[in-house]
């Protein structure tokens, strides 16, 4: 049987997290669950089928967490945005465009990117038919159970936007409306998972792990979100906001650290602590 | 000599100059010393740069000064004329006086005097420097230069150190002196009051702070000294007339002195009285013993005569007096102000006076909009003459000529630049005269600010982190803006290339269109963006309009408001307000935002830089209207949690200050730093802001943040914001409870769970509090209100405690509008489980029990839902404090008259239905012969208590019986018993319950079947 969408399945994200800690602590029926959340039995299917799709739940008689991929670190909200995230990236790096078939929250992520489309409403057509568009160029084509192709529209558009608020990287306005504003603590939170992978030797003898943003964003692909650099070779202007606001929490430090070549923020002032040829990042 | 500098003080490995990345940091300083002097002594320095004055220093023309009335205007003067005034072979003193305001070249004169008479002529130069003062002259100045240039040590610096030293070990007793023998000699030229011991005390207290001062000044070094600070003074005028030192009025007249003002008596007789005291000899003592010890007449510089303002009258008579045996050559600059003392008629005879201005003006002869880049030209140029890469050769014809460098040179080498600007590289001379107007204020157009600017920049370019001087933060922070306006494409597109064209680019026309021209060589030097190699693309555009070819760059200029093609925004102008011009058909009319845009838009830069000026309110104005439309939009009205109706009544207020604001930011308020936004989303703010004063159908925020873009960056800040509010009165440890539980971990979450657990038992007290019933409650769309039948058993209570019941209740659909933000998983459903796990760590009493009255008091009254005071969170908070004190107080210790056994024994097995019937056959059966009582009752049992009521009943009793000890659980009982107690089922089962044989209490339903078999 060919494998649900996740944009047809999750309708509401918010339950995804309560049922998925409630199976974690041994709940392994709808029943159970119902008894332990108090959510309808829909509520709770949709949610098993959710988690399922990201490959947070099993079932052989009963359901069964899977261990967060990433965990120990973060506190449970974190925990559960960046395993699902990780989970679906795992699938969004097509070999021979083998694409996973829920690749479809990480792509329309890299379109909003790609495309520096900062605020939009879940339900606008003309969003979803720019995101169904840069699906097609990529050639991820998730299909529908029936040989055709589940395109965008605003109905999923929808669906794709609570998922992705739920995963920190978009943030309700009002309504329907939505900026495209990822949480720059999940971002530093990736970054710290960066380092303790792929750690550079920082500038100065500095305590701080370090890594070359060039090498950040190659491994960010890998494990957590498909981003990129511009054409120009900088960071895109969303990610480069989160960028800035970590340099000036002191999160982070933009440096210069070995030859890489210097890596700037789009559109973006340069923060006050950032080297003038800064290409790493020093998590703080 | 002179040593590699280490290499990470080299600048930038990748500067385009190769001159600049081989200058250190020292010598970078030293090149651009902002004090004249410093640079001077280039000689002093191992020989590193020996003619780095003569190649910077400007000749100054001063206009000597004629104390003849009938005058014509005063003469003007070379420096090397002034020099010429020092004869080696005079024989009594004599003295030039520099007069002028600050910053018109006085100490660059007085450098250059120094510098020929000390290189050139052999004069032991003593020079006293801006920053010092009269005890530092005497016990380090003076000694150490006879030292220097004698070897020997001076006689009298014995007891100068004596005073020194005594100064910083006994402060104390020096001000103890010091007061009392100067209020001494001021009695033996004036009128004083008595002075009290306390006034006495008062004044010696002042004076031990200004020894102090004066001791800690000797320990700070002077390099890097500003104009404007004025030499020690015991008593300044601020001081005198401040009226914060009344104690220091001293004098029985106003104006006892017709000469000096009470203050400068005051400093005279203070100073004497310490230097007398410690049997210092005066300043002008001094030079007479040391200048009689060399054969060459010594010179005495005062770069600042303010320093010797008190000795100002004694060292005038030295100077000007007419001994064959006195020797030295006094070199004076000061302010007028401080200058006046030498005035004196003898002294107009003897000394020469000069003027860096001419009388009345402010503007500095050799520095004007035409000479500015002349006059910064060396200092850029210095570092590349040291290698032959910049020569100059002079024709009648050209003037004065770069020429090709030569071969092997560095910048022959480099070939980045070419003649035209290679002197002046990374600037070129539009930059220079931009920054000299508008860059500085008119009454700062001074050699040094100029100086100082490039300075800034050059090092910002040098070291990093600029890699293009037009983006340097020293021109954003510390110039006015060029009015070189850039269209606002250019901006969006590429604030670098826009700051380019404004500074250095030239007004050039092209196919109708106004551009800024710059040179292209910069632009490839600097690696602009979009500007590719010449040996890549010879010509064509860049962004937004920006063309380039072999030599130039064009960046478009602003459109004027008037041109054709521009944005029509809004209102139209007052039609009655005529025009003298004809109408052009093809124009648009001028909308009144168009208007106020054009007229502000050049002080956008400048309102950045000094965003608190009321030079620029208006653009503040507009500015804020439209960045407080953006926030109340994207924090959902203000709200704390998006979703919620909780948010922070902003009004008037800001949601934001500036980091430049001398003001510390407000609770409510986050840093807005506007270095953080492009110039290019100013303007679209600043029109936004436009739109929304003046505006008739103004755009949206929602609008602005789809057109214009900016919607992360914002929605960014509107977080940051939250997160304040949220930190300040929601989750800090100054709000809602005591210190020590915020040490155990409750959180606001905890309250809004325990106060929602509350209202559902106000609401029914016959409910468990668990977090399945408060989701219960949570889906259910009825309002809240205390439980009927709890409220008739509250009458037992006075109407101010019956009221905190009620004030309770009234916020109830606010704590839940709380509760489903912060806990809701759907818009019916909570997130149980998280609601159980904060039950089971805290009970609901334990939470409120933590209240503390003055850290809810810290909850701003305006976060809140409305402006009704039960939607205010500090006072729901407040009223939860008072309600768990009347529970405590009043209800937990009430004595209730019901046992829940006894009603669970009666009831618990009774059905309604079998009552009716049996209710029925009794009045068939008997009729009348049943006494009235109970008749009334079983009439009225059956008639108003149905099944539901029963079962509510047992529900309830069931429930006390499970109640425990712990203070919720007693608090719980007893609203659940006063529930019962009042409950119509209760009354009945009084009256119709029949004791039976054995004196016990049977099941209600048996007893009334027994009662109608009575009957049968």
């Amino acid at each position: 049987m060919t494998e649900g969408y996740i944009l047809n399945a999750v309708q509401t994200a918010t339950p995804l997290s309560v049922v998925y800690r409630s199976v974690q602590r041994g709940n392994g029926t709808v029943a159970e669950i119902e008894d332990d959340t108090c959510l309808s039995e829909k509520q709770i299917s949709d949610a098993l089928s959710g988690l399922r799709l990201v490959r947070l739940v099993e079932k052989v008689d009963r359901y069964c967490a899977v261990d967060l991929p990433v965990s120990d670190r973060f506190d449970d909200r974190r925990e559960f945005q960046l395993s699902i995230l990780h989970n679906l990236a795992l699938e969004a790096c097509p070999a021979s465009d083998d694409w996973g078939k829920q690749s479809a929250i990480i792509v329309n992520f890299e379109h909003l990117i790609e495309s520096n489309t900062q605020f939009f409403n879940r339900t606008d057509q003309a969003v979803a038919d720019d995101m169904d568009t840069f699906q097609r160029e990529l050639n991820y084509h998730p299909d529908d159970g029936q040989g055709d192709r589940n395109d965008m529209n605003s109905d999923k558009l929808t669906n794709w936007t609570r998922t992705a608020d739920l995963l920190g990287l978009v943030r309700q306005v009002q309504g329907t409306d939505y900026a495209t504003a990822p949480d720059p603590w999940l971002l530093h939170s990736t970054m710290r998972l960066a380092t303790e992978e792929l750690s550079d030797p920082s500038p100065d003898n500095s305590e701080h792990p370090c890594i070359e943003i060039q090498e950040y964003f190659e491994w960010m692909r890998e494990n957590f979100l498909r981003i990129s650099l511009t054409d120009d070779g900088e960071v895109p202007e969303v990610l480069a906001r989160s960028f800035e606001f970590l340099s000036r929490s002191d999160a982070i430090r933009l440096v210069e650290a070995g030859d890489a070549g210097a890596v700037g923020l789009s559109n973006v002032p340069t923060p006050r602590t950032m080297d003038s040829a800064a290409n790493s990042i020093e998590v703080r | 000599m002179s040593t590699e500098p280490p290499l990470d003080v080299i600048g930038s490995e990748d500067g385009p100059c190769p001159h600049l990345r081989a200058l250190d940091k020292r010598r970078f300083n030293r090149l651009f010393s902002r004090v004249a002097a410093l640079r001077a002594s280039g000689t002093d320095d191992g020989g590193e740069y020996p003619d780095i004055f003569e190649y910077t220093h400007h000749p100054i023309t001063v206009f000597e000064e004629s104390f003849d009335e009938d005058s014509a205007d005063p003469r003007p003067v070379q420096e090397d004329e002034v020099l010429d005034e020092f004869d080696p072979d005079a024989l009594k003193n004599f003295t030039v006086v520099i007069e002028g305001p600050v910053g018109t070249g006085k100490s660059e004169l007085c450098a250059y005097l120094t510098h020929k008479l000390r290189t050139d002529r052999d004069r032991p130069v003593l020079r006293v420097d801006k920053d010092s003062d009269l005890l530092t002259m005497l016990t380090a100045t003076v000694p150490e230069f006879y030292k220097r240039e004698t070897g020997e040590s001076l006689e009298a610096s014995g007891n100068l150190e004596d005073l020194a030293n005594e100064l910083e070990s006994n402060p104390e007793i020096a001000a103890g002196v010091v007061v009392s023998n100067g209020l001494k000699l001021l009695e033996a030229d004036y009128a004083l009051i008595e002075l009290d011991k306390h006034q006495k005390n008062e004044v010696e207290d002042f004076i031990l702070g200004k020894l102090n001062e004066l001791v800690e000044r000797r320990h700070r070094g002077s390099d890097d000294v500003e104009d404007e600070r004025e030499g020690f003074r015991f008593v300044t005028k601020q001081d005198y007339t401040s009226g914060h030192e009344d104690h220091l009025r001293v004098f029985e007249e106003v104006d006892p002195d017709p000469d000096k003002e009470p203050y400068e008596l005051l400093n005279d007789k203070f100073w004497s009285a310490l230097l007398d005291n410690y049997d210092s000899p005066p300043l002008n003592s001094l030079l007479k013993q040391v200048g009689q010890s060399f054969d060459t007449r010594p010179v005495c510089v005062f770069e600042d005569f303010s320093i010797a303002a008190v000795q100002a009258e004694k060292l005038r008579n030295y100077m000007e007096r007419d001994n064959d045996g006195d020797n030295w050559d006094f070199i004076v600059a000061g302010t007028t102000d401080y200058t006046r003392e030498l005035k004196r008629q003898t002294s107009q005879d003897r000394f020469k006076f000069y003027q860096t201005n001419r009388p009345g003006s402010k503007q500095v002869k050799f520095l004007t909009e035409d000479s500015a880049a002349d006059f910064v030209r060396p200092y850029l140029a210095y570092p590349k003459s040291r290698d032959g890469s910049i020569r100059y050769q002079t024709s009648e014809d050209e003037g004065k000529e770069l020429v090709d460098p030569p071969e092997g040179s560095v910048c022959s080498e480099c070939g980045v630049c070419s003649n035209d600007f290679r002197d002046f590289f990374p600037f070129n001379e539009a930059f220079i005269e931009r920054i000299y107007n508008p860059g500085l204020d008119e009454d700062d157009r001074r050699p040094r600010s100029i100086v100082t600017i490039v300075s800034d920049i050059l090092e910002e370019f040098t070291y990093g982190p600029t890699s293009v001087p037009s983006d340097a933060q020293a021109l954003q922070n510390e110039v006015n803006s060029p009015k070189t306006l850039v269209a606002d494409d250019v901006l969006e597109q590429s604030e670098t290339l826009a700051r380019f064209g404004q500074w250095y680019g030239r007004e050039f026309e092209r196919e109708g269109r106004k551009y800024y021209r710059a040179p292209r060589a910069f632009a490839e030097a600097f690696g602009i963006q979009g500007i590719p190699k010449l040996n890549e693309s010879s010509e064509g555009e860049a962004v937004a309009g920006v063309r380039y070819d072999e030599t130039s760059v064009y960046v478009p200029a602003a459109e004027d408001v008037t041109s054709p093609g521009r944005r029509h925004v809004e209102t139209e102008v007052d039609e009655d307000n005529e025009s003298d011009e004809p109408d052009d058909p093809e124009r648009e009319p001028v909308s009144v935002v168009d208007e106020i845009y054009e007229e502000h838009l050049h002080k956008i830069e400048d309102w950045r830089k000094d965003p608190g000026s009321d030079e620029y309110a208006e653009t503040r104005k507009h500015m804020e209207s439209g960045i407080k439309s953006l926030f109340k939009f994207l924090t959902d009205e203000y709200s704390l949690w998006t979703g919620t109706g909780l948010n922070y009544y902003v009004g008037k207020k800001r949601p934001f200050v500036y980091r430049k604001s001398s003001t510390a930011p407000e609770p409510y308020q986050v840093v807005l730093d506007l270095n953080e936004l492009h110039a290019s989303t100013l303007r679209k703010l600043f029109r936004f802001g436009i739109e929304q004063d003046w505006g008739t159908s103004p755009r949206s925020a929602r609008e602005f943040l789809q057109q214009e873009g900016h919607a992360t960056h914002f929605a960014g800040l509107a977080d940051e914001w939250r997160s304040k509010l949220v930190s300040e009165f929601v989750s800090s440890d100054e709000v809602l409870y005591r210190k020590a539980a915020q040490n155990r971990d409750f959180e606001f979450d905890d309250f809004v769970v325990a106060t929602y657990a509350w209202l559902v038992m106000l609401d029914n007290p016959w409910k468990e509090i668990s977090a399945e019933t408060l989701n219960d409650r949570y889906q259910e769309s009825a309002d809240f209100e205390i439980d009927a039948t709890l409220k008739r058993a509250l009458d037992r209570y006075p109407d101010d405690t019956r009221q905190r019941f009620s004030d309770t209740i009234e916020t109830a659909e606010y704590v839940e509008n709380i509760l489903g933000s912060r806990l809701g998983v759907t818009r019916n459903a909570l997130d149980v489980p998280a609601v159980r796990q904060r039950l089971n760590r805290h009970s609901p009493y334990e939470v409120l029990d933590e209240l503390a009255k003055t850290h809810i008091d810290n909850i701003d009254s305006r976060v809140r839902f409305s402006t009704t005071d039960g939607s205010k969170l500090r006072e729901i908070a407040l009223r939860m404090y008072n309600l768990k004190r009347t529970m405590d107080d009043d209800v937990v210790d009430q004595y209730v008259d019901v046992d829940e056994q006894r009603v669970l024994g009666k009831l618990r097995e009774v059905s309604m239905s079998d009552v009716s019937d049996i209710h029925s056959t009794l009045i068939q059966s008997y009729g009348d012969d049943l006494s009235t009582d109970l008749r009334e009752a079983l009439d009225g049992f059956v008639s108003t208590v149905d099944q539901d009521d029963l079962d509510d009943v047992v529900s309830g009793s069931h429930l006390i019986e499970t109640f425990g000890d712990s203070q919720q659980e007693r608090i719980h009982r007893r609203l659940a018993e006063f529930k019962l107690t009042e409950h119509n089922v209760i009354g009945y089962l009084d009256e119709v319950v029949v004791e039976d044989d054995g004196g016990q209490e049977d099941l209600f339903a048996p007893t009334f079947l027994e009662v109608s078999r009575y009957y049968e």
